[in-house]
């Protein structure tokens, strides 16, 4: 079916100017269906979402989720109460939506689909390369629930309450389960991890 | 401390959770144990490989696939009212027919209507065997003869059928439209899960099970047709 993309249609125009825009102006225009403010909340969360869902689900399917997270974000922005940050909640269902794409994954694994083997990394340009592709690697055998708060907390920096808002646990649920998923991939990277000591004086 | 309790609490160590003597008594059996010492440094290797791992850059194309979407189900939005009009008054329809079938086939129901029978006289009205259109009043099942109602069954499961075929045919196209906006994998996912649901009537025998399957039927596509797939994300 050919539709009309939405930047194309006369739209309610918001005066986006001021740097120091808020999240409340922001969902507002957003709501008015203000077609720059949606391009301006797409381009603030994007590179989260989009390396939220990437990790989580491998390359094929991160494009699609991210997709959908979005459309949900605007479909949804109506319904948002606003007692959670914007962030929080645009990351919540990140996840959400990441995590219900692993799970039809790990079904169609189950029934002989060898997709999960396509979960690669993307190009790296990081200070060892190599440690950071097995470490991708590790990462996509983890369980996806290890995966998402491994990728929030060590990949993404954020803060154990921050973790438990979007994953919607409490703060100790959020330690013991980050716990449990460093230490699988302690098992899974073992010698790549032990193959080179740090030098002496940055020991913890 | 020994190496069991380190290793359940290097984590909090390293994370400057845990307070000063507890992280003095980590610090300590660090000092004097080897193996927890390199436990612990390839506990800090670990956080400084995911923490450098490289951002995973979005395609420059996805804000425009995003837009498509929204477009899409804006689309869909202008087409709802009318759409949820149509199904009611479909449904209201559909459903004088459907109860008798699905009633008939069971047992305890035939044994209600013979109980209400009882004190009927000639001159009441016992079949009700075409029902009307309109108004939606739902022809309650224990006002059928028993006789008419085995009698009719086979017609009324044919017309029951015929119902549904007309309900399917009429909400296919609609659902057929709002799938040509989603993305290639799930309209796959769509024609799998609809074929599945046909299967399902066609083997299903007579009466309720075949009520049934039709049901399932119909309500997918009502809810494909309905744009649920685009459904919103919980406000919170």
């Amino acid at each position: 079916m050919a539709t009309t993309a939405v930047s194309e249609i006369p739209r309610p125009r918001t005066d986006l100017a001021s740097a120091a825009m808020d999240d409340a102006t922001l969902i507002a225009a957003c709501r008015r269906g203000d077609a720059r403010a949606m391009e301006l909340l797409y381009h603030q969360y994007k590179r989260r979402v989009f390396g939220l869902c990437h990790r989580i689900v491998g390359p094929v399917d991160a494009e699609e989720v991210v997709q959908e997270v979005f459309v949900r974000v605007f479909r949804g922005l109506a319904g948002f109460r606003g007692d959670a940050q914007l962030g929080t909640w645009i990351y919540r269902l990140a996840v959400n939506c990441a995590l219900t794409q692993a799970g039809k994954q790990r079904r169609r694994q189950e029934v002989g689909d060898d997709h999960l083997e396509e979960v690669a990394a993307p190009p790296v340009a990081s200070r060892d390369p190599r440690l950071s592709r097995r470490v991708e690697a590790a990462m996509a055998e983890l369980p996806a629930g290890y995966r998402a708060i491994l990728v929030l907390h060590d990949v993404e920096g954020l803060s154990h309450e921050e973790c438990a808002a979007i994953m919607d646990c409490r703060v100790g649920t959020s330690k013991s389960q980050l716990h449990k998923a460093r230490m699988r991939m302690r098992e899974l990277l073992g010698p790549a991890l032990a193959a080179e000591r740090l030098p002496d004086g940055e020991a913890p | 401390m020994n190496c069991g309790q380190l290793a359940a609490e290097v984590d909090a160590y390293l994370d400057g959770d845990l307070d000063q003597v507890a992280a003095s008594a980590c610090r300590g059996h660090l000092r004097t144990c080897a193996a927890c010492r390199d436990l612990a440094d390839r506990q800090t290797r670990l956080r400084a490989a995911l923490a450098e791992l490289p951002p995973a850059e979005p395609p420059a194309s996805l804000w425009a696939a995003i837009d498509a979407r929204l477009g899409a189900a804006e689309i869909a939005d202008s087409r709802r009212g009318a759409l949820a009009t149509g199904w009611s008054r479909l449904v209201a329809w559909l459903r004088p027919v459907a109860w008798p079938v699905a009633m008939v086939g069971s047992a305890g129901a035939i044994a209600l209507v013979v109980v209400q029978l009882r004190g009927a006289t000639p001159t009441q009205p016992l079949a009700v065997r075409a029902p009307a259109r309109a108004p939606a009043a739902v022809a309650p099942p224990v006002q059928l003869a028993l006789r008419d109602a085995i009698d009719e069954r086979s017609d009324l499961e044919r017309e029951a059928d015929a119902r549904f075929r007309q309900v399917v045919s009429e909400l296919l196209p609609l659902a057929r439209t709002e799938v040509a906006t989603w993305p290639a994998r799930r309209a796959q996912g769509f024609a799998h899960e609809l074929e599945r649901r046909e299967q399902a009537v066609l083997v299903a025998s007579p009466g309720q099970v075949r009520e049934r399957a039709w049901h399932e039927l119909t309500s997918y596509l009502e809810r494909v047709a309905l744009g649920e797939q685009v459904a919103l994300g919980g406000g919170r």
